[in-house]
This record gives C-alpha cells, sequence and structure tokens, in this order.
C-alpha cells in the first residue's frame, strides 16, 4: 500500500451499513395462493418486506495516492459500497467522509438526451461531469474528448443511433478528461471495441495517475493490477481483505476457483 | 443548491431543443395544442350547451391555458425517474432535477402558448395591466406545487408501476369536475367546499383571479389557499424523498 498515512484521508468510512428492501415474486398456483390468503390473510395481502443487508460494518480510509481496486463476485455490495460513496445512497448506519471532489461513473453507455446528436450529448454531460469549470474550458476539453472518439461525422448525428460501442467512446473519452479529488471508475471499459479499449485504457490511467485518489471497480484482474497499489476484496458485503492487488487477486482466484489468467 | 439550478437550466434548454427536433411545425405546436381546446371548447360550451358566464372567452382562457399545463406537466413528469434509470444509476445526478427541468420546460411552453393568446382576450375584454402582473405569485407558487407533486408522483411510479395509468385516469375525469369551462357557483353547495382541497384547481383559480374580475380580497383568499397547498406539496414530496432514496435506485 502505499498510503500517507499521516495525511488526512480522502475518504473515511466507519462502520458503514446499507439494508436494502427486497421484493419477492414467487410463482404459485392459484390453489396455493389461494391456501395462502386462507392461511394468513395479513401476510398475503400485505407482505412484509424483507430486509438485505447489503453492506456489513464496512470501514475502510483512503488518503493522496491510493489507487484502490475494489474485487468481488457480482452481488456482493461493489457498487453500492461505491454509490454512497458518490452520495448516491445514505448509509442506513454509519458514516461516509469525503474531502474533496469525488467525481462517480457507473455506466459508460449513457446519453442525457437521445433526440440531440453525440456533440450536445457530451456538451451537455460535460455540464453534470465538471459542473465547476469555465466557458473556454469545457469547450476545450469537449473538443479535445470528441477529438479523442474518432466518431468523426457521427458526432452530429443523433445519440439514438448509435452502437453501444460508439455511446461508449463519446463518455470514456469525455470522462477521462479532467482529474479529480477522488475519482470512482465502475466496469468502465465494459462495451468499448478491443481497439479503442486500448487506446481508451492509456488514457484513463493517466487520469487514474493524476487523480488524487482513485476507486476502480473491475472484473479483469490486469485491469486491477495495471490501475491499483492497493486492492480489496468485498466477499457477502464485508471487507474480507485489504491488501496489494497481487494478494487480493490471488485470494479471490483461490475462493471463487478462479482459473489465474497468463 | 445554485450548481443545481444552473444544471436544471441548462436540462431545461436542451429539452426544449431536443422536444420539438424532427417535428415539422416546431415551436407552432407549443399554441396550437392550447388554440385547439381552447377555440373547440369556447364553441362547445358557449355556443352549444349556451353557458352564460359574463366574458366568457376570458374565463375559459384564464382557466384552460394554465390547466393543460398542469395536467401535461403531471402526465410527462410522472414517469420521468422510472424512465431516467440509466441516467440516474450511471452518475450523481440529483433526480430532482430531471423532474424540476421538465416542470421548467412546460411552464416556458405555457407561458408563450397563453401570452399569444391573451393578446386578442386582452382587446376584447381589457383587464387591467397591473393585475396582470400580480399572476407572478400564484404562478411562482403553482411552479413551486406542481414540481413537488410531480416528484411524489414520479416517485410513487418507480414502485408502483401502475401510478401513471391512475394519474391519466384521475386527470381525465378531473377536467369535468374543475371549474375550468363553468364557475364554482354552477356547483350544488353541498360539494362545493371541495375545491378547497382540489389542489390544481387552486393555483388555477389564483392565476384566475389576476385576469377575471379582479377583486383585491377574492385573490388574496385564493393567493392563501395556494399558500398552504403548496407548503403541504412540499412536505410530502420532502417526506417522500427522504423514505425512498435509497429504495430509488434498487428500483430503477
Amino acid at each position: 500500500m502505499n498510503s500517507i498515512s499521516d495525511s488526512k484521508p480522502i475518504l473515511e468510512i466507519t462502520d458503514l451499513n446499507i439494508f436494502f428492501e427486497l421484493d419477492y415474486h414467487y410463482i404459485a398456483s392459484v390453489r396455493e395462493k389461494f391456501i395462502q390468503a386462507v392461511q394468513n390473510p395479513l401476510e398475503f395481502f400485505s407482505p412484509s418486506a424483507d430486509k438485505l443487508h447489503v453492506l456489513k460494518d464496512i470501514n475502510l480510509k483512503l488518503y493522496h495516492g491510493d489507487r484502490l481496486g475494489i474485487i468481488g463476485v457480482n452481488g456482493t455490495g461493489k457498487t453500492t459500497l461505491c454509490r454512497c460513496i458518490a452520495g448516491m445512497y445514505v448509509p442506513d448506519k454509519g458514516t461516509v467522509r469525503t474531502s474533496g471532489e469525488v467525481r462517480a461513473i457507473f455506466d459508460t453507455a449513457v446519453g442525457i438526451l437521445p433526440e440531440l446528436t453525440g456533440r450536445e450529448n457530451a456538451f451537455l454531460l460535460s455540464r453534470f461531469l465538471y459542473p465547476n469549470i469555465s466557458k473556454a474550458e469545457r469547450n476545450d476539453i469537449v473538443n479535445d474528448a470528441l477529438d479523442f472518439t474518432e466518431l468523426g461525422h457521427f458526432l452530429d448525428t443523433p445519440y439514438r443511433t448509435y452502437s453501444k460501442g460508439m455511446q461508449t467512446r463519446l463518455s470514456l473519452s469525455l470522462i477521462s478528461s479532467l482529474p479529480t479529488d477522488l475519482l470512482i471508475l465502475d466496469e468502465v471499459f465494459d462495451g468499448a471495441d478491443q481497439f479503442f479499449q486500448k487506446k481508451i485504457s492509456k488514457r484513463v490511467l493517466d487520469m487514474i495517475n493524476k487523480s488524487g485518489s482513485v476507486i476502480f471497480v473491475s472484473h479483469g484482474p490486469e485491469q486491477i493490477l495495471q490501475a491499483c497499489n492497493r486492492a480489496i476484496l468485498i466477499n457477502n458485503g464485508r471487507i474480507a481483505f485489504d491488501g496489494s492487488p497481487e494478494e487480493v487477486i490471488k485470494l479471490y482466484q483461490n475462493l471463487h476457483h478462479v482459473r489465474p489468467t497468463a | 443548491m445554485f450548481r443545481d439550478l444552473t444544471t436544471t437550466l441548462v436540462l431545461t434548454q436542451a429539452q426544449l431543443k431536443a422536444r420539438y427536433r424532427n417535428t415539422v411545425a416546431g415551436i407552432v405546436w407549443v399554441i396550437l395544442n392550447p388554440v385547439i381546446m381552447f377555440g373547440a371548447q369556447a364553441i362547445a360550451f358557449k355556443h352549444i350547451l349556451k353557458i352564460t358566464i359574463e366574458d366568457y372567452y376570458l374565463y375559459l382562457l384564464a382557466g384552460l391555458v394554465p390547466w393543460i399545463f398542469v395536467i401535461m406537466t403531471i402526465q410527462m413528469a410522472t414517469p420521468i425517474l422510472a424512465g431516467s434509470g440509466p441516467i440516474l444509476k450511471a452518475f450523481k445526478l440529483n433526480p430532482i432535477i430531471l423532474i424540476f427541468s421538465q416542470v421548467l420546460d412546460n411552464l416556458l411552453n405555457f407561458m408563450l402558448a397563453f401570452s399569444i393568446m391573451f393578446i386578442p382576450i386582452q382587446m376584447m375584454y381589457g383587464p387591467p395591466a397591473w393585475t396582470i402582473i400580480l399572476c407572478i405569485l400564484p404562478l411562482f407558487l403553482m411552479l413551486i406545487g406542481i414540481s413537488s407533486l410531480c416528484t411524489s408522483l414520479s416517485l410513487t411510479q418507480v414502485f408502483y408501476r401502475d401510478t401513471n395509468y391512475v394519474v391519466n385516469f384521475i386527470t381525465g375525469v378531473m377536467f369535468f369536475v374543475t371549474p375550468i369551462f363553468f364557475t364554482p357557483e354552477m356547483v350544488a353547495t353541498k360539494y362545493a367546499w371541495l375545491f378547497n382541497f382540489h389542489l390544481p384547481y387552486l393555483y388555477i383559480d389564483a392565476f384566475r383571479a389576476c385576469f377575471y374580475h379582479f377583486d383585491w380580497n377574492y385573490f388574496i383568499l385564493a393567493l392563501g389557499k395556494c399558500f398552504l397547498g403548496t407548503i403541504f406539496l412540499v412536505l410530502n414530496a420532502k417526506w417522500s424523498w427522504h423514505r425512498n432514496k435509497n429504495e430509488l435506485y434498487l428500483r430503477l
């Protein structure tokens, strides 16, 4: 870990717990439903929602220079943790404290108004991603990002006509324009074609290096090894291990019997 | 707060651009809908059903155009959150911005349509200009109140996907029991008190009071009712928001 432990943390999570209410829609025959209704009418007509304990007692500190990879199988709470840090979820218990600007991206194939062109959507998206920059700076970064996409004349066609790959090119190019204090990237490379992925990886890694601290969620061990200097393994809503990316990836592969990649 | 306001205005501007792209008539649609509705209802109620209300065109215009705004806004904003799942889950964006920008978009269209339609009516009936300026007050309350109502309905739609059907049904029926083309005095006294709880009507009543036979006492009373209605709607939206904020992302 390359943490500078004597400085003020960029992120401090203390005893974080998140619960979600879950709806179950079991398939039952009319006869079974009738029996349920007769046996327990109150429960049948107003079923009590089950609580799912998504994140359990999470404690985490990130310092300037920390590039944290989050590893875990689907449904373990990686995205929920990131959304909580980004301020999208309110903790049911515990606290999440951040200092500085937090920028989080969870999906790269998304347009704000599909009727507008890719160029117009890029300017609009830049408003959401970079709200505090000047008009001149905005023009510069958007035009630079648009050049980087290599989408050419397609930039002036409606966004709704874009393929997923084109949408990803546009969003990723824009997202990787400016560094920030805490950057959260959740499986952002999904959807880009392999040629563009190589090109954008370099740009994203460059921005990761310039940012204060980074949280990087990926199922690809190579990307975690390349981008991160620290990693955590999340298992069943808890931080199971916190260490170097190599150690965490090895543990993850052993835990889930994943064959190591060459 | 300021950042959210700026984002709302930018999104409203983009929405206005997107709304009329790929349409032949473009901005003409803004006034075409209320003009056709007004023309049809004026003929049906004044000339066919022979409703006798003094200065009927002015009365109908000052009630019908804001009614169209309120109903269109509710119908358009209710499915917004449920339909914006990918955007809301992709990055941090205050969901209220999406609702507020839709309300602002419709408000601008409403004000444009009303202004254009009001000119010939003003020439016919000539309500004094200073009372017209007062309409800013009910308009402001209407903006806050309807945005809050839309927030609550849009949140409900995320959890109960049939909300939109119910809203469309209720708004369709409500037109016939709301004093838009008839006056509250035409309704039996034992039912007239219900209008005090008809929240969209409270805004329309206060707005219409600025244009139709202005009376200070009536206007202040109508504005007071609007104010109370707005407080109720804001508190209700705030409660719904805090209760459902986390679950919202899960259900989108």
